[in-house]
């Protein structure tokens, strides 16, 4: 009964994992300075943090709903499109998640380093 | 641009009305962005259906969107959920199904047939409705606040059960034996009441009613008290020395039952074997002879196996205790 997942298929899965949270950080990072979806899209994936449209857009919803993004519609142009800014807490947030990060980041590089040089 | 509509509406139907609007207005700046961005030197068309397609499968984009639970039942509740259900699974529809049965054999002039079909059929259904039941609690659980007992306390070492005692006579091996021991004593007694039961048609009885008398009550005392002592068997767990001696007991005395029973009495009613000789069965007498020794004979040698296996077990269990 048990299936034996291929190397590249497990890779896959454990990269998914890793990634998940580092969207939402990157998200509220970029965003506090105001932008709408598809230009975070398009700047996320010009700093090699390429995310499917399909779970950015459903993501900033969910963030908006828990308070920290905020929106507003724009309909001077021709299209009109939905802005999203980090609110106060979305960036309280992001600096306690940035420096979550860096602790794990350092713990992580110093166990990488030891095990290298052994 | 009509694909476009069609891929909003099947993502937008899926999700809250409140909701609707202002994603499908959301995706459409997107998408026309995303189109604006790739159809150089393209048609327009192709644009479209490559950005459509780099979207994905719209119910996947709605169930990114909704917050909606898209599971029945969540692991907080699952494994309480799978216990109630096996627990009562595996003894209500039987206990359902034994009721219709004995009540179709007394009751009615039914058939074994359609007797064991009412039993199933009735088992079926009970384990059925369990099955919708318990899930349909444990959908509105998983939707209510509560969350179960166990998560709410903090857990502390007190809780932990306590191991199974140990067995040396499964539970299974006891009920098995006294399911046996009463599918056999009824079998007998309709053999006697209902003879037209069985699909022979006639009231004749294939055993001779003359045993009646003595010795097929006789018979059925041994078999009640085999059935309590299997009931003590399941109780007790383990080869205790009375337990050991109830069952070489009851072995040995059964054994010599069969053999006088066999060797003293006629044990085929002897019109049985007239209508199977009308029937057209050669030599009856001696067919009716050597299927009656040759049972005689298996249950003799079952028992003494019986015998010699239940010394063997406890013999084993003291040198065990013993090296202990």
């Amino acid at each position: 009964m048990s299936r034996v997942d291929s190397i590249d298929e497990l890779f896959n899965n454990q990269a998914l994992e890793l990634r998940r949270g580092t969207v939402v950080l990157a998200t509220l990072g970029a965003l506090h300075t105001s932008q709408y979806g598809y230009q975070l899209l398009q700047k996320l994936e010009k700093s090699g943090l390429a995310v499917d449209a399909g779970t950015l857009y459903p993501l900033m919803r969910r963030l908006e709903k828990q308070g920290l993004l905020e929106s507003r519609w724009d309909t001077s142009d021709s299209r009109p499109r939905k802005y999203y800014q980090a609110s106060a807490q979305g960036k309280e947030l992001y600096n306690r998640l940035i420096s979550e990060w860096r602790t794990l980041n350092n713990t992580l590089e110093k166990m990488i380093t030891e095990r290298d040089t052994l | 641009m009509n694909l476009i509509e069609r891929y909003i509406y099947a993502v937008t139907q899926h999700l809250p009305s409140s909701q609707q609007e202002d994603v499908a207005k959301e995706l459409h700046a997107t998408i026309e962005d995303m189109v604006a961005d790739s159809s150089q030197g393209k048609s327009e068309e192709i644009a479209i259906t490559s950005v459509l397609e780099e979207l994905g499968n719209p119910m996947i984009l709605a169930q990114q969107y909704s917050n909606a639970k898209q599971y029945v039942i969540g692991p907080q509740w699952f494994g309480i959920y799978k216990q109630i259900l096996v627990n009562l699974l595996r003894t209500v529809p039987f206990i359902v199904a034994t009721i219709v049965l004995l009540s179709n054999m007394f009751g009615s002039k039914s058939h074994v047939g359609t007797a064991i079909t009412n039993a199933l059929g009735a088992g079926c259904g009970v384990a059925i409705q369990i099955a919708f039941w318990v899930t349909l609690v444990f959908f509105i659980m998983e939707r209510s606040d509560t969350k179960p007992t166990e998560f709410n306390k903090s857990w502390t070492v007190a809780m932990l059960p306590e191991l199974p005692k140990p067995r040396q006579i499964s539970s299974f091996e006891s009920l098995m034996g006294m399911i046996m021991i009463a599918a056999f004593g009824i079998f007998l007694i309709l053999l006697h009441f209902k003879p037209g039961w069985f699909g022979t048609n006639s009231s004749v009885e294939v055993l001779n009613p003359e045993l009646w008398k003595l010795w097929m009550p006789a018979f059925l005392v041994l078999l009640f008290a085999d059935f309590v002592h299997h009931i003590r068997k399941f109780v007790v767990g383990n080869w205790t020395r009375s337990l050991v001696i109830i069952e070489v007991l009851l072995c040995l005395i059964s054994s010599m039952f069969i053999v006088s029973l066999v060797m003293t009495q006629t044990v085929v009613n002897p019109e049985f074997v007239n209508i199977m000789a009308e029937k057209g069965l050669e030599n009856p007498d001696e067919v009716v002879k050597w299927s009656v020794n040759i049972t005689a004979a298996a249950l003799v040698i079952l028992n003494t196996w019986d015998i010699v296996e239940t010394l063997w077990k406890k013999a084993k269990v003291g040198s065990i205790e013993k090296l202990a």
